[in-house]
């Protein structure tokens, strides 16, 4: 292992601790402005370096260690505060069962190893934070410019960075102990954020992704247990190789609280009350994305076990479920969210499969997904802050409002669904992995809700799309400088990942994918052919990739700039009345309302979750 | 013949609309469509829709209330079309002649092709009428729009379709 | 040279679907007792919309047409040319929804409607298709069409799957009981409705792509002997289209559960039959 990177996983550590102390000291929003935009770029910075030099092994000093379960006793105890402040029964309990969990951990099975261990995994869930969680900081920076209080602005920066630190040490640890202290760092500022705005809701909302992300960190202890009891060590990388699977089932159900899988989605939607800047970054392209990351880091033991299969079948039911209920959903957020979690419940299936074709889809639907849900949900904060419109139906015509929002829109739209694009490249390497793995029940749920995932898109752009030539705004809106530019850098790496997407995958996903199932790929059959992708059973030419590349960047740029010069305009069909249409969407409301649904889905997913726990005890 | 003026010929496609009548006519427009007289044959389907029509058919003696709808229809067929008046009715009122809510027939309102009488016009006589009407439509192209009388004078100033579909609809 | 059968059939597949969509109409019209329009109907069409006037209500429900006939193009050319299977389903379904998206693009009640009918279709449809290449792979190891044209009768191995192909294709051409979007009677045209002209040009001839694409798709089961070939494709087309004169149409909640409720499961069994070992 080569150290001559060790300071660039401590550095990420404490940078953005340091400017999370920096932006809470600092009282002028100007200042902070400034602060964030030169700290967002550092820390990308610093994730392109890690990236290059990776694997790196640091050891640490062992005081860090007792540090350490100190902030966890900390942590611990201020949770219990806020349980008791608000009179929450469930939250004081838990805390109480973490607490004794915690203590048996430290007194029995304390180990001395301090290490961060970063292999290629780690870097580019670090590259994700780095790059989109730089971008959001900076965007943030303008969006609580209106109608947010500006004194306490100061404590939200800070925890975002705080948030990034916490996220990257969590990548780097090997320890579960420190995964759990990690683990529940993310759950604080997932809690702080989401009641940011202190009003009834918000605080509601909090104490709920409080206390179900408080499972997941029980999940993790009674891994940490486990392992150490049965197997004699709390460190990952050892525990991988022991082949264990109750540890494992255990962290995959941490995992699967923290990704907000049904039956624990709750959280996440109501965690959309919350600025949006925290629902871009933490609830959709980085904290989330634990989840995946855990499984893909058990994911090579799983392979080829009933554990896996079962695993698997979990994240397909997520994913359709959550696509069904997202079919009924009015605001616009709460859409973006259920698709999220339906997303990451494909990224857990491929986790489950664990062949290399699956965990090249899975590292595919992770790298592309962070990207564009983040778009979505920046274009979601200019929609809400510059046109009020947070439901569906108020952003109906929003084309005649603002041109350019609603195109960005449709782009993101267009990027979660249809080809060319990353996440569905992604999904076609996952149905070709889950057809040749032969894990028949998960095809048949994973098909029903690709063809829903793009019905839920298709109603999307087509609420913002809706106009008249006649209504044409004479010059478009006019978005700050910051909008602009932090969108439009999603839309570039959008657009570059997509098309140069073989060179990519062979830079960068196979070379992740390697690292997690310690072999070489050559023997899974993925080659490049020009731009195109050659597979074992499967195949996607360059001409397909170019053809429908330039299809999806003509449609929006063309639909924007070119006229018709020569033809008539008239106006639609009304069976010849003079009528305006009062026109809404489809929303399934008799069948598909996501409350009776999700009484439904919850109590069948729960049995998933049974099921993994025996399967990790047989 | 150019091929597209024969497929202009060997391909219309219908709307049809009725302004009031009986539905006399328009039961015997129906069963043009049926299979005894099948004028599929020639390629006429009924569209419902005005922007793929090429034929329209119009019966009825255009009461005042369908006046402006039936300009709005008209307007919203793209060129090159002709109107067929199916009926007595419309083609000078027939029944319902010198009514006070009857405009006396289609071409009071828009400019009409070719007329076909009889109350009600037999399926015959339609069929025959469509097939002068295809003469007729064989000789047009798509640049001469011809605005109703009608709406020349309401509207004097406007010359374009957009415009007086405008017009009109904020009444 | 076995580029160039391929090449050929994209290239003359507009003269064939035209041909193939006016032998429809005809064997609609002669089961209905008439006489029926001509077999080059299609082709009259076409010129006639060619040169009409074009009127617009925006530009981009105008492009929307025209990107709906390049992914179909697309789909058929993978098809043809020995592509992915899956990215052949995918590319269909992309065209479907690129035809609803432009639909949306207008303010018209019906055309909303159709547009969410449009991809209640691609929600019928697609499923099964990919079960199907699923039990393909089962059968011929592979996804990539060049290999699966190479193979023989695959109907001997695969009958469910072929029949459940069978039921999903009602839904597939827009034909009873399945025709929900284009539902004449009761959205007029649903989708297609605000095209006129010279833009509904490319929705038509989409249309007829999408027919080649569907014999295509038949005729990967009967592979070997081109008379048989061609049989089996009149004979399901002539199947299909008796289907269409003899029934009303249902609604869309029912288009999806049957597909659900009849077509999967076909599918299921004829999987289970092939891992098994029996068929």
């Amino acid at each position: 292992m080569m150290n001559d990177g060790a300071m660039i996983p401590i550095s990420l550590v404490l940078i953005p601790v340091l400017f999370s102390l920096l932006n809470l000291a600092i009282p002028s929003h100007k200042a902070r402005k400034i602060v964030t935009y030169i700290g967002g770029g550092v820390i990308a910075l610093l994730s392109f370096l890690l990236w290059l030099k990776t694997p790196i092994q640091v050891s640490l000093h062992p005081n860090v260690n007792s540090l350490i379960i100190l902030l966890d006793y900390a942590l611990i105890f201020y949770f219990l505060k806020e349980g008791i402040v608000y009179k929450h029964r469930t939250i004081v309990s838990l805390t109480t069962v973490q607490l004794v969990l915690l203590s048996i951990l430290v007194a029995y099975f304390h180990t001395e190893s301090t290490y961060f261990i970063v292999d290629r995994l780690s870097a580019v869930m670090a590259l994700i934070v780095g790059t989109v969680g730089s971008t959001i900081a900076v965007y943030s920076t303008r969006y609580m410019e209106e109608g947010e209080d500006l004194n306490r602005e100061n404590r939200f920066l800070s925890v975002i960075f705080l948030f990034l630190g916490a996220m990257n040490a969590l990548v780097f640890s090997d320890n579960l102990e420190w995964i759990f202290f990690f683990y529940e760092c993310t759950t604080f500022t997932s809690y702080y954020l989401i009641g940011y705005r202190r009003d009834e809701l918000s605080i509601r909302n909090s104490l709920l992704a409080l206390w179900m992300n408080q499972i997941g960190g029980i999940a993790i202890l009674l891994s940490a247990i486990s392992s150490a009891y049965i197997h004699g060590t709390i460190l990952v990388q050892e525990l991988i190789k022991t082949g264990a699977l109750l540890p494992i089932s255990l962290i995959v159900i941490g995992a699967m609280v923290k990704s907000a899988q049904v039956p624990f989605q709750s959280w996440l939607l109501g965690a959309m009350v919350a600025p949006t800047p925290v629902s871009a970054l933490l609830h959709s392209s980085t904290m989330v994305k634990i989840g995946p990351y855990l499984v893909f880091r058990v994911s090579d033991v799983m392979d080829g076990t009933t554990l896996g299969s079962v695993v698997a079948l979990a994240g397909a039911f997520t994913f359709t479920s959550a696509l069904v209920m997202a079919l009924s959903q009015i605001e616009f957020k709460r859409l973006l969210a259920y698709s999220t979690i339906a997303s990451l419940g494909a990224m857990i299936l491929c986790g489950g499969i664990g062949t290399p074709l699956a965990i090249t889809a899975g590292i595919t639907l992770l790298v592309f997904h962070a990207v564009s849900k983040a778009f979505l949900f920046l274009e979601a904060g200019i929609s809400e802050k510059e046109f009020h419109a947070k439901t569906l139906e108020e952003l109906f015509g929003l084309i005649t409002k603002g041109p350019i929002t609603a195109w960005m829109i449709t782009f993101g739209a267009i990027a979660m669904a249809l080809p060319p694009f990353g996440m569905f490249i992604g999904k076609w390497i996952l149905i070709q992995a889950a057809v040749i793995s032969k894990q028949y029940p998960t095809l048949f749920l994973l098909v029903f809700g690709s063809a829903v995932s793009v019905i839920v898109y298709m109603k999307l752009i087509g609420r913002v799309l809706a106009g008249r030539e006649t209504e044409r705004p004479r010059k478009s809106e006019s978005l700050s400088p910051t909008y602009l530019i932090t969108t439009l850098v999603c839309v570039i790496a959008i657009a570059i990942l997509t098309l140069f997407y073989t060179s990519f995958a062979n830079s960068v996903i196979e070379k992740v994918t390697e690292d997690i199932i310690h072999k070489s790929l050559i023997e899974s059959g993925i080659r490049e052919k020009g731009l195109g992708l050659i597979l074992n059973a499967g195949r996607i030419d360059s001409w397909q990739l170019l053809l429908l590349f330039s299809l999806a960047f003509a449609l929006p740029i063309l639909g924007y700039f070119h006229t018709w010069r020569k033809a008539d305009l008239v106006y639609e069909y009304t069976c010849g009345e003079p009528i305006e249409p009062n026109l809404g969407a489809y929303y399934f409301l008799d069948k598909l309302n996501d409350e009776h649904l999700s009484r439904i889905f919850n109590p069948i997913a729960s049995v998933f979750l049974l099921l993994i726990l025996l399967m990790g005890v047989l | 013949m150019s091929i597209f003026a024969l497929s202009r010929v060997k391909s219309p496609w219908i709307l049809h609309y009725d302004t009031g009548g009986c539905n006399g006519c328009d039961i015997e427009i129906l069963a043009v469509l049926t299979p005894r007289y099948d004028v599929e044959r020639f390629g006429m389907i009924n569209r419902g829709n005005p922007k793929q029509a090429d034929v329209f058919l119009v019966t009825g003696p255009v009461t005042k209330r369908c006046r402006e709808r039936l300009i709005n229809l008209y307007l919203q067929v793209p060129e090159p079309k002709v109107v067929v008046a199916v009926g007595s009715c419309a083609c000078d009122g027939g029944v319902f002649r010198n009514m006070y809510n009857v405009e006396n027939g289609v071409d009071k309102v828009i400019p009409v092709d070719v007329y076909v009488p009889g109350c009600a016009a037999r399926p015959h006589q339609i069929i025959d009428g469509v097939v002068k009407a295809l003469e007729i439509l064989s000789k047009k192209t798509k640049e001469n729009i011809e605005l109703p009388e009608y709406i020349k004078e309401r509207f004097p100033s406007l010359n374009d379709r957009r415009k007086v579909l405008e017009e009109m609809r904020k009444r | 040279m076995d580029f160039l059968l391929p090449a050929s059939l994209l290239v003359l597949s507009p003269l064939i679907g035209g041909l193939l969509e006016g032998t429809f109409r005809k064997l609609n019209a002669r089961m209905q007792n008439r006489v029926g329009p001509p077999i080059v109907q299609p082709f009259y069409d076409l010129f006639k919309l060619l040169q009409k006037r074009p009127i617009l209500i925006n530009n981009y429900h105008v492009i929307m047409a025209y990107a709906h006939l390049v992914a179909m193009v697309i789909a058929l050319a993978t098809f043809l040319l020995g592509g992915d299977f899956l990215l052949v389903i995918f590319f269909h379904g992309m065209s479907l929804a690129l035809l609803s998206m432009g639909a949306y693009g207008v303010r018209s009640s019906y055309s909303q409607v159709g547009a969410t009918r449009e991809l209640l279709h691609i929600l019928a449809v697609e499923p099964v298709l990919i079960m199907i290449a699923a039990n393909l792979y089962l059968n011929t190891g592979t996804f990539l069409l060049s290999e699966i044209f190479n193979s023989n009768f695959l109907f001997k191995s695969m009958p469910l799957a072929f029949l459940a192909l069978v039921a999903v294709l009602p839904a597939k051409l827009k034909k009873s009981p399945f025709d929900v979007s284009e539902a004449h009677q009761e959205i007029i045209g649903g989708p297609e409705i605000e095209y006129s002209g010279p833009f509904y040009a490319p929705i038509y001839l989409a249309k007829w792509l999408e027919e080649v694409l569907s014999a295509g798709l038949i005729a990967m089961f009967f592979l070997g002997n081109p008379v048989i070939t061609l049989i089996a494709i009149s004979v399901t087309f002539t199947f299909v289209l008796a289907v269409d004169n003899s029934t009303a149409r249902l609604s869309y909640w029912d288009m999806v559960k049957y597909t659900w409720e009849i077509s999967i499961p076909l599918v299921l069994v004829n999987l289970v039959l092939n891992y098994v070992g029996v068929l």
